[in-house]
């Protein structure tokens, strides 16, 4: 076990390392590198002290050698803007608004997924199903961001029962949350149902059934702790469809989490911030599907022993 | 003679496809005694497996459906429970043995885990004696050392005591009468005379009622008292053992006891049936097996024959012996 | 309960029977949409009825032709500046049917062949691969969406090459599978035996097994790219203004939800539905060519 969790946590380290390729190779693909990290305020002086500090007038190797060396020290720059402050501080203070929003969304469209996956597959070719089917295939072809802004006309424009934007009271929350739920639903609910199907076809349900167990045990007991694990490989993307839907939201919505910095400092031409937090959310992302192969391991106990 | 446990009446069960209406099970009867091992034995696909599921009324819904008779168990007919009364009997009355060690256990659960479930649904049980109880199964079926087994997961075990355990699991809320649909195809010749042994050892200790399903007439001849042959969804003759093998009567049934090898006829060659059994979808008019009858006459292909019961206990459906 | 009464059968007849393909629904409308679609893309000067940049002011802010206020001029209404909506959803189809276009030939075919490298070579190879192949299924296409966009700038080869760049993952993922059951045919084995090269085998033997695959994933992936170029063009990172991208467009009537409730409305049923035409027409293609498949 500690060999595997060594090797995936190499293998996440080398991942990293390819995106700030990416990202050096993306700079400097640009045109004029400085341009990036300058204002229009900016005077020559600034402009020469910025090639120093790129390395500009070195080799590509050593130049990237400083920009990795500057990364590994923990440090992803300051902003460009206002007080020039740190990059990190600036993430920091608005993470909590983003898991605010992403956290409650994940759990309520996990808990529909699972109660709609689960009776799909069980009332299997009834009208149920089709009905969570249907659910399924209109969310995953309705944009997103395009049904958030239709709740907000229903909602707040003509009935006004909900406020449009920015964080608040727990009305302010409704929108956001229940939009970006439906966003996340339709992947998770294709994945509960396909991979209970599967289940509920397989010979030890079958003996579940022959024990005479009640359903309710066969389906929430043997079946479901044997349907979670496909949507558990899957997490890292059930993760990538979160980050999408946290930056959409927050740009429908206004709300002022890492997603909204981010687009806030794309336009306002503050790349070190958007460096910054892709270089953040990408290692956030390796680390959870580190721990999801973690944790799928613990829950199939197969895979738990070969590796040992 | 023991009293009849279970007697299956003109059962009839159907799967509504997409593609049409599979006659899986057309009209079968057949009674089991208490302490009796009655074999059904057939090709592959002929409905033994079906017939099995019928009984338990675990058809893979809703496309199998049981459309006429009855499956009469101590007097009360299965197919009048409600979902409820019909649990009661699952696992308690009647329990099943599977064909595929390797997929009939839980792969996330443990082996003591599993049978401890069974055991617990008897509800006379304290939580106390669960374990005793879950040991005890182990043991009818000779697994060594249960006690360490309990915590172990299927994946840790061979295929051999893998059924072991599918069968301690069957077994552990002793039932009247246990269905065996081909436990030993899936395991190595060796480790299937090791499981048949231990079959007739649990009858002996519990007097438990026992359905065989098997394709195999060698194991047949070892393990049943009483014998039905299917073909294409009936029961075509039916004896006890000793008399099917003295004297089989059925075309069908004098063909697969010629394609097993025996040792003493050496010299003859194995026979095998030519051709492929009808599509249940789409079954021939007449006697289902008259495109493979050697002796087939003209009836034959024209009407379907009836059950004849020819001496005490052997019937026959065939025109042959009409 | 009589014993030789046969319940239910009287059912039997009415029992589904597969209808031609022409009649069949679920062909039928999503190929329909597609088609309109694709008109639309391929004929856009020539159908819409204004540019879509023509700027009107004194056509601001029209409802659409139904609503009181609105006029036949403009059958879908104007946005802020008087451009004509419906001109721009047939521009904006020229957008998205292009990208999806642009993007699943590179993602086809750098998939395809990193997929047929690995399954049919195996070992090291393959593990390396896969592994990359997840951790590019993992990342958010977003995040280095955004990240061109912030240093290249926003703009047409930006999002094309911006998705492609994890694009080629699931396709990877897919054919890999397919060139690894190939592998071990008997045709692929005897080709082995009177020594083709390996190149030759996976273009030759390997490569005319994995086109149906290879085109339902395909299919299914137009609905993919066409979301996620307007969930770009919507937050600025795609397709920039003026050019008439349907994700733009839904960001343009963002703000004005309380006056014009169209500008945002209708590109995000022309998305809608040609996405949902795309998952039908795979879906449906899929159970013709290769019913194995309902994984993907």
């Amino acid at each position: 076990m500690t060999r595997f969790i060594i090797v995936r946590l190499l293998q996440s380290f080398v991942a990293l390392i390819g995106i700030s390729v990416l990202i050096f190779l993306l700079v400097r693909a640009s045109g004029d590198p400085t341009m990036l990290y300058r204002t229009s305020m900016s005077t020559e002086e600034d402009i020469a002290r910025i090639r120093a500090n790129l390395g500009l007038d070195k080799p590509l190797p050593e130049q990237y050698w400083i920009f990795i060396t500057d990364l590994a020290q923990g440090d992803l720059g300051e902003s460009l803007l206002g007080q020039r402050r740190p990059v990190t501080e600036m993430i920091w203070e608005r993470l909590d608004n983003s898991l605010l929003l992403a956290v409650p969304a994940f759990l309520l469209s996990m808990i529909v997924a699972l109660l709609l996956g689960v009776l799909g597959a069980v009332k299997r070719d009834t009208w149920m199903d089709n009905g969570v089917k249907f659910v399924a295939i209109l969310g995953q072809a309705l944009p997103g961001f395009w049904l958030a802004i239709m709740c907000i006309l229903l909602f707040s424009v003509y009935w006004q029962i909900f406020p449009p934007s920015h964080m608040g009271d727990f009305s302010h929350y409704v929108l956001p949350v229940s939009t970006m739920a439906f966003f996340l639903l339709p992947g998770m609910l294709r994945l509960v149902r396909s991979s209970m199907l599967d289940v509920l076809d397989s010979e030890y349900i079958k003996m579940a059934r022959i024990k005479g167990l009640p359903e309710r045990i066969v389906i929430w007991k043997h079946a479901l702790r044997n349907a979670l694990i496909a949507p558990l490989t899957a997490a890292g993307m059930i993760l990538a469809m979160l980050v999408t839907g946290t930056v959409v939201t927050e740009q429908v919505f206004a709300w002022p989490g890492v997603g909204m910095l981010m687009l806030d400092a794309l336009f306002s031409r503050d790349f070190p911030v958007v460096q910054g937090i892709v270089l953040m959310v990408a290692a956030m992302v390796l680390l959870v599907n580190l721990l999801v192969d973690i944790l799928y391991a613990y829950i199939e106990p197969q895979i738990r022993y070969q590796q040992m | 003679m023991s009293k009849v446990l279970l007697e299956v009446e003109d059962l009839h069960t159907f799967f509504f496809t997409r593609r049409g209406v599979v006659k899986a099970v057309d009209g079968i009867s057949f009674y089991v005694r208490e302490g009796e091992t009655f074999g059904l034995v057939g090709e592959s696909a002929c409905g033994k497996t079906v017939t099995a599921l019928s009984i338990l009324r675990l058809l893979p819904e809703p496309a199998g459906r049981i459309v006429a008779g009855k499956v009469v168990f101590d007097g009360t007919n299965l197919l009048e429970l409600d979902k409820k009364e019909m649990r009661a009997y699952r696992g308690r009355e009647i329990s099943m043995i599977l064909q595929d060690p390797m997929t009939s256990l839980n792969p996330v659960y443990s082996i003591g885990d599993q049978i401890a479930e069974a055991v617990r649904m008897r509800h006379d049980l304290p939580d106390n004696m669960v374990e005793p109880e879950v040991i005890s199964a182990l043991r009818l079926l000779k697994i060594p050392s249960p006690e360490t087994i309990l915590g172990e997961y299927p994946f840790q075990m061979s295929g051999g005591m893998r059924q072991r355990v599918v069968g301690a699991i069957a077994m552990s809320c002793r039932p009247r009468l246990l269905i065996a649909d081909e436990p030993t195809t899936a395991l190595d010749a060796t480790i299937q005379a090791q499981y048949l042994a231990l079959f007739k050892d649990v009858q002996k200790k519990t007097n438990i009622s026992i359905i065989f399903i098997t394709h195999d007439f060698g194991v047949v001849a070892n393990m049943c008292h009483r014998v039905g042959v299917m073909y294409a969804g009936k029961i075509v003759e039916t004896a006890t053992t000793s008399e099917l093998f003295k004297a089989p009567k059925h075309p069908y049934t004098v063909a697969m006891m010629d394609s097993v090898p025996r040792l003493d006829h050496k010299d003859k060659r194995l026979y095998s049936i030519k051709g492929q059994p009808p599509s249940l979808m789409n079954l021939p008019p007449g006697c289902r097996f008259y495109p493979r009858c050697s002796v087939a006459t003209d009836v034959c292909r024209k009407r379907e024959p009836h059950q004849v019961e020819i001496s005490d206990g052997h019937s026959v459906s065939c025109w042959r012996v009409q | 309960m009589a014993t030789t009464k046969l319940m239910g059968l009287d059912k039997v007849s009415g029992v589904k029977r597969p209808k031609s393909i022409f009649l069949n629904l679920t062909f039928i409308i999503p190929a329909v949409v597609l088609l309109v679609a694709m008109i639309m893309a391929i004929f856009a000067p020539l159908l819409a009825p204004y540019p879509y940049d023509q700027i009107a002011l004194t056509d601001r802010l029209m409802p659409p032709a139904f609503m009181e206020g609105g006029s036949t001029a403009h059958i879908l209404g104007t946005d802020l500046v008087g451009r004509d909506i419906l001109s721009r959803l047939i521009y904006g189809a020229q957008i998205s049917l292009s990208v999806a276009l642009m993007v699943i030939v590179i993602t086809a075919g750098v998939g395809t062949a990193l997929g047929i490298v690995a399954g049919y070579l195996g070992g090291r190879t393959d593990g390396f691969l896969m592994r990359v192949t997840d951790i590019s299924l993992a990342f958010p296409a977003i995040l280095i969406a955004l990240l061109f966009a912030a240093t290249i700038g926003p703009g047409y080869w930006t999002v094309v090459i911006a998705i492609s760049m994890l694009g080629w993952a699931p396709y990877a993922r897919l054919i890999r599978g397919e060139a690894l059951k190939l592998r071990e045919t008997d045709f692929v084995a005897q080709a082995r035996i009177i020594g083709t090269s390996p190149v030759r085998i996976m273009v030759r033997h390997i490569f005319p097994n994995i086109i149906n695959p290879l085109i339902i994933m395909s299919t299914l992936a137009v609905g993919m790219v066409i979301l996620t170029e307007a969930v770009l063009s919507y937050l600025g990172a795609g397709i920039p203004p003026p050019a008439a991208s349907w994700g733009n467009m839904v960001n343009d009537g963002r703000s004005l939800l309380d006056v014009a409730w169209w500008i945002s409305t209708f590109p995000g049923v022309a998305i809608g539905l040609v996405v949902m035409a795309g998952n039908f027409m795979g879906d449906w293609l899929r159970d013709k060519l290769d019913p194995r498949l309902r994984q993907i």
